[in-house]
C-alpha cells in the first residue's frame, strides 16, 4: 500500500486535508462511506484490505448464534 | 499508507521550535498591547466584561496570525504542519476563512462591552451593526463548514456537542443553586462570556484529541 505519498499529497488527491488523512492513519476518524470508496479506488484495493477491524465475520456469526 | 508517519517526513525540530518561539513572541505582543489598551477603563468593569475583552482580544490576535497564514504560505504551512512543499489549496481557504471569522467573533464579543463602557446604550442603530457583525461571522462560519473536509465538520460537530453538554449542565447547578439563594444571580452577558470562554477551550480540546494538528 505504500506509495511514497506524503499526507499532504494524499489528502489533496482525497479531497481532504493532511489533518484528516493523520487522523484516519493513527484511528482516531473513521472516514465516511464516499472517502473509504476514494481511498480503495486510489490503492485499487478492496475496501476490506484498507481496513483492519478488531472483529472477525466468523464473530459476528457467532453472535447471532450461526 | 503514507509515508506521513515517518520522522523523516516532519518538519525538522529547529524549525518547530522557531515557530512556537514566533507564536509565543506574537502572543507576548498582542497581550502587552491589550494590556495597555484595556488597564486604563478596568476600575468599575464587570467581570465578564474584562473576560469577553480578553477573549476578544486573543480572537482577534489569532485571527490576525491565522490570516497571515492565509497570505504567507510558509506561515501558512508551519500552522497546518503541512508535509508537502506549498499549502494545500484546502487549507489555504480554510487559513483565510477562520482568519476572518476569529477576528469577527473579536469583534462583536470586544466591541459590546466597549459600546456598552461608552454609555452607547439604547441605540438601535449601533445594535443593528453589532447583529449585522454577528451575521457576517455566522455566514463565514457556514462557509468553514462547507468549505471544510468531513474531518474538520466532524471537529465542529464534536465541539458542539460537548460544549453543549457541559454548558447545559452548568446551567443547571447554578441556576438551581441561584434558586437556592446559594449563588448570586448572572446577567446574560456573564453567561455569554462563560459560554464563548468553554467553547474556545473545548474547540482546543477536541482538535488536541482528534490530531487536528
Amino acid at each position: 500500500m505504500q506509495r511514497g505519498w506524503s499526507q499532504g499529497e494524499l489528502g489533496e488527491r482525497l479531497g481532504v486535508s493532511r489533518q484528516a488523512v493523520n487522523a484516519i492513519e493513527v484511528g482516531k476518524h473513521d472516514p465516511s462511506l464516499e472517502l473509504t470508496f476514494k481511498l480503495a479506488y486510489l490503492f485499487n484495493l478492496p475496501v476490506e484490505a484498507l481496513f483492519h477491524p478488531d472483529f472477525t465475520p466468523q464473530d459476528i456469526r457467532d453472535d447471532q448464534g450461526e | 499508507m503514507t509515508k506521513g508517519n515517518d520522522a523523516a517526513a516532519k518538519p525538522p525540530m529547529w524549525k518547530r521550535y522557531a515557530f512556537s518561539a514566533g507564536m509565543l513572541c506574537v502572543g507576548g505582543v498582542v497581550g502587552f498591547g491589550g494590556g495597555r489598551f484595556l488597564w486604563p477603563g478596568a476600575s468599575g468593569r464587570t467581570w465578564s466584561d474584562t473576560l469577553s475583552l480578553i477573549i476578544a482580544l486573543g480572537l482577534v490576535g489569532m485571527g490576525v496570525a491565522v490570516l497571515a497564514g492565509h497570505w504567507i504560505d510558509p506561515l501558512g504551512r508551519a500552522m497546518a504542519r503541512s508535509d508537502s512543499k506549498r499549502l494545500d489549496p484546502l487549507m489555504k481557504r480554510l487559513l483565510g476563512l477562520q482568519g476572518v471569522t476569529l477576528i469577527l467573533a473579536g469583534l462583536v464579543m470586544g466591541g459590546v462591552p466597549l459600546l456598552a463602557q461608552a454609555s452607547i446604550q439604547g441605540n438601535v442603530a449601533v445594535y443593528a451593526g453589532v447583529v449585522a457583525v454577528f451575521a457576517l461571522q455566522t455566514g463565514v462560519n457556514w462557509l468553514i463548514w462547507r468549505h471544510g473536509d468531513e474531518f474538520h465538520r466532524r471537529a465542529m460537530l464534536d465541539t458542539g456537542a460537548l460544549s453543549f453538554w457541559i454548558l447545559q449542565g452548568a446551567l443547571f447547578l447554578w441556576a438551581a443553586a441561584e434558586r437556592l439563594n446559594l449563588a448570586p444571580a448572572l446577567s446574560t452577558w456573564d453567561l455569554m462570556a462563560v459560554t464563548m470562554a468553554v467553547y474556545l477551550m473545548l474547540s482546543s480540546f477536541v482538535a488536541w484529541r482528534l490530531g487536528n494538528t
